[in-house]
């Protein structure tokens, strides 16, 4: 009798394109859509810069590559306002970060790539079990927007990170509930979902912390549809700092590297659990970073396009995808199948409650979408062997990158301009008494965005 | 409690005893509106209308009316609280007046300051300090002699005034450590009473059995006190630990007849109650499934929180010293500070320098601000710290309904049996001070 397929959880870091993280574990015998070499962008003086293996796991990028949507599609088209008909080449990438850093020689980072042995965990979850190398995302723009379209299928026409995506949003959540199938948004110190009407209305039944999922893995108690978020930024604990690991630039990568090892072993921390799940680990958007495949069409989600420069029906650039299940052969490589973040809509509608599947309610695009539960083959007997990922020393953060917290990136102050419009609505006696004004630092920026959170989702206490 | 006290009290129900935050009129009528209309439709705070409109009313900061219950026999105390804030970068700090006016004429009154400020790169905990003046005056507390073997039958009463002030700190120098400390002078003024079918104590007790009665002295009371805690954590079992040891030296600066040392050990351990359901069963439970057992991540659902307390309080005093009868610690009801002792016996039904309190307290939240409770206490006191043990302890237990605003539990309903002197009811606001 063929397995199933009880369990969903998606995993999804932050900013990091597909070549940068997987391009070059591309050979001969792992013949991905990867990298030779030789692909190339040229500066501001005309000169070539190739990718090369010398990524460095912090300090490559300490000015936060821009991707708003007019520096993505210069990174795609080489211009900032390309013509209707024109095809993206992937040439813009180094003139856009050099631009932004005011830096030739600092420009040419936005090519360097991991070389696969600095990346023990995801390159080993890939090469082990399945990688998708045409999975883009879902916008070419920043965060936000993408994961909206994780959770709900649509941004509605927004490319920004403006604080009025509040509420009003269906979601994966709000329609799996409706089909009584349970699913939950495990976070770290703070959720980009936070403010979907539908979660904070059953937060107790929707929302739970890293370590609830930890131990729901060791228990084997986990809802059918998981969502995992990282942690966007450090946390002081007093005795202890907490890294960021979402491996947004410039946050240290070993530190994502471990919480995908974590998520991996806790996963594998039951048998029958591991025997009846599925782990998706996927990034929301390449954050700026080179890749060389250009992004294809697609329809848009909604309707009416309500954005008056862009249609949606482009997808962004490429980002890691690593698909993790015991029914997964060695080495799978799937690239006939393109997705984008609306996929995981699609299949987890599929394996969970195909009698309303498929169905525009989360928007045109996901109800299209390619889904990839057909990556598995249930027939086979599951796979019980546990892959090695080397040292587990070498992928400890220095603790000196952790006590001088690095400058906001676009994404913090984004999220803590979300956190204040939302803190506003709080009651004054809920309000964390903090000036987002006056942050700083990602490190002042973790205390507060984690003190919001905790107003709006920590139980009441006795 | 009559009946016109408990309808008042519900009408206040404002006992937020410095609980909250300030508001200001605009934004308490706002929220006075959206109780009596239909809310926003985009609220994140999903507090109780109505608590959410009177939490506003009475924190509003430069005047507003409060309520709460100043010492065991007060009744409830309507009264009036300003607030000022004054920030200043990372230093918060706020000075607040309040005073309380009892049903049964009481009174208590404090001035304080408080600055809060970053310590440490604690994220958690600001460290304060503070200067306070108080004044209370307590027209009558219950008296049963000193000891574990007293009779409900020897009731007699006294009236306690006293007047403190001094200043106080407290350090959290980690997550899980911090330091606190306090000088006070405190100025007692204890005397009978004569109101009409009332016993003073001194007419049924000798002054032997009432130490300190005949002369107060004005004490100086060094305090420090050292916290072991546990960070909250969310989403777990097991959600806090916390353990507070202090020790007050009471210098008698009169005769030093007076003078006394006291050591207090509380600790406190809340855990999630919860138990399996059917797994993904959470979107196929009704609503009275949750009100009953809250569903939560996970298959589980919550039944509620169990909270242990353990108290410890002894009592040193140098050779032919004795401890004042009115700083002596209480079992029963609770004590001089809202702090719940054996609730199946009168307030302050048992009282010795010493005393040993365990408690197990269940609360579960039914609907919006209101939940219910079971509780078991047991407990003794001793006139020295070796009477101190597990003989002749007193037992009791009960169930009660309460009421939380701003998340603080403000006011407890309940009936307790098993304490061998009758059934107990009470109707309880959280203390003003």
């Amino acid at each position: 009798m063929p397995a199933s397929i009880e369990t969903l959880i998606v995993l999804m870091m932050e900013n990091r394109s597909f070549d940068h993280m997987l391009g070059f574990t591309k050979s001969p015998t792992y013949a991905i859509d990867g990298l030779d070499g030789g692909e190339l962008n040229h500066d501001s003086t005309g000169e070539p810069v190739k990718v090369d293996t010398s990524a460095a796991y912090t300090g490559d990028l300490a000015t936060d590559p821009s991707h708003d949507f007019e520096d993505v599609m210069e990174q795609m088209f080489g211009v900032r306002s390309p013509g209707a008909n024109q095809e993206p080449d992937m040439s813009g990438f180094v003139h856009n970060y050099e631009r932004f850093t005011g830096n030739i020689a600092h420009g040419h980072h936005i090519m360097r790539c991991f070389d696969p042995k600095n990346l023990p965990v995801i390159t080993t979850l890939a090469q082990e079990y399945a990688v998708c190398d045409r999975w883009f995302c879902s916008v070419p723009g920043p965060t936000l927007p993408n994961r909206v379209y994780i959770h709900a299928g649509t941004s509605r026409g927004r490319l920004d990170l403006s604080p009025d995506f509040l509420g009003g949003f269906r979601t994966i959540y709000e329609v799996l509930w409706k089909q009584e199938v349970d699913s939950a948004l495990f976070y770290n110190d703070w959720s980009s979902a936070l403010t979907f009407d539908f979660l904070l209305k059953h937060e107790n039944q929707l929302y739970a912390t890293f370590s609830r999922f930890v131990e729901l893995c060791r228990r084997n108690r986990l809802p059918r549809y998981c969502f995992i978020e990282p942690r966007y930024n450090p946390q002081n604990l007093g005795s202890a700092f907490l890294p960021a690991n979402d491996q947004h630039p410039d946050h240290d990568v070993r530190a994502g590297e471990l919480l995908l090892k974590r998520v991996y072993e806790a996963i594998r921390s039951n048998d029958d659990l591991w025997k009846s799940c599925m782990l998706v680990i996927i990034y929301d958007e390449h954050g700026g970073i080179y890749d060389h495949v250009a992004p294809p069409r697609t329809v848009s989600p909604d309707i009416s396009c309500p954005s008056p420069v862009f249609d949606f029906t482009r997808l962004g650039p490429r980002v890691p995808a690593v698909i993790i299940s015991p029914y997964v052969q060695r080495g799978t490589i799937v690239h006939d199948l393109t997705f984008d973040h609306t996929s995981v809509i699609a299949t987890t509608m599929k394996l969970f409650a195909p009698k309303a599947w498929p169905s525009g309610v989360l928007g045109q695009r996901a109800q299209q979408a390619s889904t990839f539960e057909s990556v598995l083959d249930l027939d086979m007997e599951p796979r019980m062997e546990m892959p090695e990922f080397g040292d587990p020393a070498a992928l400890e953060v220095p603790p000196a990158s952790l006590i001088v917290p690095g400058p906001l990136s676009s994404l913090q102050r984004d999220a803590i301009a979300h956190a204040a419009a939302i803190e506003r609505q709080l009651p004054k006696d809920r309000q964390t008494g903090i000036d987002p004004q006056s942050i700083k630092d990602e490190l002042r920026a973790g205390e507060y965005l984690a003190k919001v959170t905790d107003a709006i989702l920590r139980q009441k206490g006795v | 409690m009559r009946l016109k006290e408990i309808c008042a009290t519900l009408l206040l129900l404002a006992a937020t005893a410095g609980s909250v935050r300030a508001g200001d009129w605009k934004h308490a009528l706002q929220a006075c509106k959206d109780a009596a209309g239909k809310p926003p439709a985009h609220k994140l705070d999903r507090r109780f209308p109505w608590e959410d409109c009177i939490i506003k009313l009475t924190s509003i900061d430069w005047l507003s009316p409060t309520v709460g219950n100043i010492a065991p026999g007060s009744s409830f105390a309507p009264g009036l609280r300003t607030r000022w804030q004054y920030n200043h970068g990372r230093l918060e700090s706020e000075f607040v007046a309040r005073g309380y006016y009892s049903l049964k004429n009481f009174y208590f009154m404090e001035g304080r300051y408080d600055a809060h400020f970053p310590f440490l790169k604690n994220p958690d905990e600001k460290a304060t300090v503070s200067g306070f003046a108080r004044r209370m005056d307590l027209r009558r507390q219950d008296f049963y002699g000193l000891g574990q073997f007293t009779s409900p039958a020897s009731l007699a009463e006294y009236r306690h005034q006293q007047d403190e002030a001094g200043i106080a700190g407290y350090f959290p120098f980690t997550r899980w450590f911090a330091a606190a400390g306090a000088l006070q002078r405190i100025a007692p003024a204890v005397h009978g009473v004569s109101d009409n079918g009332v016993r003073s104590v001194e007419t049924v007790f000798p002054t032997s059995q009432l130490p300190g009665f005949l002369k107060q002295p004005t004490f100086f009371v060094p305090e420090a006190q050292l916290r072991v805690h546990t960070p909250f954590i969310a989403d777990q079992t097991w959600k806090f630990t916390d353990v507070r040891a202090t020790y007050d030296y009471f210098h008698d600066l009169g005769a030093g007849t007076n003078t006394f040392h006291k050591l207090q050990i509380l600790a406190e351990q809340p855990f999630d109650l919860r138990v399996d359901i059917a797994r993904h069963s959470l979107p196929k439970r009704k609503w009275w499934q949750n009100a009953i057992c809250q569903g939560i991540v996970g298959d589980q659902c919550r039944i509620g929180t169990l909270v242990i307390d353990g108290l410890t309080t002894m009592s040193f005093t140098p050779s032919q010293n004795t401890v004042p009868f009115y700083f002596q610690e209480t079992l029963g009801g609770s004590d001089i500070h809202g702090f719940d002792t054996l609730r199946g016996l009168a307030d302050y039904r048992l009282r010795a320098p010493n005393r040993v309190l365990l408690q197990a307290d269940i609360y579960h939240d039914i609907w919006g601000p209101f939940g219910v409770l079971g509780f078991y206490d047991t407990g003794r006191v001793g006139l020295t710290p070796s009477d101190l043990g597990f003989s002749h302890m007193r037992h009791d237990f009960g169930v009660g309904v309460y009421i939380r605003a701003g998340g603080n539990i403000v006011l407890r309903a309940y009936i307790a049996f098993g304490g061998g002197e009758g059934t107990k009811t009470n109707v309880k606001l959280a203390n003003a001070f």
